[in-house]
């Protein structure tokens, strides 16, 4: 039994003590800590535990005399120090009790507007296959071009910097922001630098003006932060230019939850 | 006699802006005259694409086409000082802006008339009274200003008996801030300074020689001298 919880070694304990009738002398072989012995003892069972591992030898007879140090150390050289030994726990525990406190919440409180077999599928232990490959703009037919996303190292790396007058005027994109268009991109829609394009994903559409340059791909289309903010606390001046999350699809990531900003596709017109 | 310069490596210039935005703040930012500005430049085609940054401001050249331009027409705003440092006095200038037509790097900028850099109104740094600032921050309507070298900081060194470029209050505001230190300042003169070496380990160039002004401020280039 490798299981370490202990509500599961409780259902294990109690199922098998359903089985047994008559005998009450438990014998168990390679006992380990003692986890499930201790448990068939307060059931008033007569329990003898086998095992040759040092360590659960003397967990099984010193248990709580063991210093903190001493519990959590000893041994760790031994078992993780030196080559052919694991340096890494592969099996993630944690994701499985994840998904186990998400169905159990959601049972408790009788939540139904949540997606379980995508909370299943995020919270597997060992990757899948859509973990690897998220693919939602491949859906996206019509939408010949990819939209990534960037931030200005004049613009402090920050997107709350439309206020700083100083910033404002280092470079001057505040008022109209540019889209990076390819030489390419651009002739084939017949814009030049400086015009306004339009661009279009599943859902929403902006205007920006186009910035011609051959640091990018003919596929791909790219835009900055910073602009166009909607906050009504922010003063006029400070809200103007292209806002880039209008067009941006909300692709989280499966485990972590946080939003790719790199796989929206869109079109592009001349405005 | 010393011959204050910078030497700016556009190798190592990520074009980050904060020369420009550093200038703005040390100097009374009028809109604008930037004082500095960052060229920026792309060569080749995709994918094979490369871009460079190339930090302008006043290149304090040996032979200033401003200064004779000035000096023409009888003025005399503009002088080079015995650090090598080219300075517009506000009070003689005439607003003619002669200057800017003579120099070939772009460098002097005209006030038409002063601004607030917020539109609700001036800010505390704005309404400090002329008479607490350094003479070359006083600024007036009508005049052409640009970049002094940061010659309150310069000056002000020389006053302590300390050597300019020595530490960071006796050294330009572009210079202290540069993330990728691109931008280095030093006595030109001085054949042991740090500018002095760069420009003979890295070949740093003059921009625009054919126009005979000398400039005192370097680029390290791709390719060199």
């Amino acid at each position: 039994m490798a299981s370490r919880r202990f509500k599961t070694i409780d259902m294990h304990v109690s199922f098998m003590a359903g089985l047994v009738c008559g005998p009450t002398k438990v014998l168990d072989l390679a006992c380990g800590p003692g986890l499930y012995a201790s448990r068939f003892t307060g059931l008033g069972y007569e329990v003898r535990g086998i095992d040759f591992g040092p360590a659960s030898i003397e967990y099984g007879f010193y248990g709580k005399n063991l210093s903190a140090h001493d519990a959590y150390m000893k041994g760790v050289e031994a078992k993780f120090k030196g080559n052919d030994k694991p340096k890494m726990l592969f099996y993630c525990d944690i994701l499985v009790s994840s998904y186990d406190k998400v169905v159990e919440v959601v049972n408790e409180n009788g939540i139904t507007n949540i997606d379980l077999p995508k909370y299943k599928e995020a919270y597997t232990a060992l990757p899948q296959k859509e973990h690897a490959f998220p693919v939602p703009h491949l859906e996206a037919d019509g939408y010949d071009y990819y939209m990534v996303t960037f931030k200005s190292m004049y613009r402090n790396q920050s997107g709350n910097t439309a206020t700083n007058p100083i910033l404002n005027e280092v470079v001057r994109d505040n008022v109209r922001n540019s889209v990076w268009i390819n030489p390419v991109t651009a002739a084939s829609i017949g814009v030049s630098h400086g015009e306004n394009v339009k661009l279009e994903s599943r859902v929403g559409s902006i205007t920006a003006k186009a910035k011609v340059t051959e640091g990018i791909r003919p596929d791909t289309l790219g835009m900055s932060y910073h602009y166009g903010q909607w906050s009504g606390g922010l003063p006029e001046y400070a809200r103007k230019g292209a806002w880039i999350n209008k067009i941006l699809e909300q692709h989280p990531c499966l485990i972590s939850g946080m939003d790719s900003f790199n796989d929206t596709k869109v079109r592009i017109s001349k405005a | 006699m010393t011959n204050y310069g910078l030497v700016i490596d556009t190798k190592r210039c990520m074009g980050c802006r904060s020369c420009v935005a550093s200038c703005m703040v040390e100097n009374y930012y009028q809109r604008d005259n930037p004082w500095n500005y960052v060229l920026e430049h792309e060569v080749g085609t995709y994918p094979n694409v490369s871009r460079t940054f190339t930090p302008m401001n006043c290149m304090h050249c040996d032979n200033p086409a401003c200064k004779k331009a000035c000096d023409n027409i009888g003025v005399g705003a503009i002088t080079k000082n015995e650090s090598g440092v080219v300075l517009i006095d506000y009070e003689k200038c005439i607003g003619c802006r002669y200057c800017i037509a003579a120099c070939p790097y772009g460098a002097p900028q005209y006030i038409d008339e002063l601004q607030n850099l917020y539109p609700e109104g001036a800010t505390p740094v704005e309404e400090t009274a002329d008479s607490k600032k350094h003479p070359l921050h006083r600024k007036k309507a009508n005049t052409v200003e640009k970049c002094t070298l940061c010659w309150h900081k310069i000056e002000q060194a020389i006053d302590e008996g300390k050597t300019p470029g020595s530490d960071q209050e006796s050294t330009p505001s572009c210079v202290n801030v540069c993330p990728v230190r691109a931008r280095h300042f030093g006595d030109l003169d001085n054949p042991l300074s740090e500018v002095s070496r760069l420009i003979g380990e890295k070949r740093a160039v003059k921009l625009k020689p054919e126009y005979g002004t000398d400039p005192k401020i370097r680029y390290v280039v791709d390719g060199g001298n």
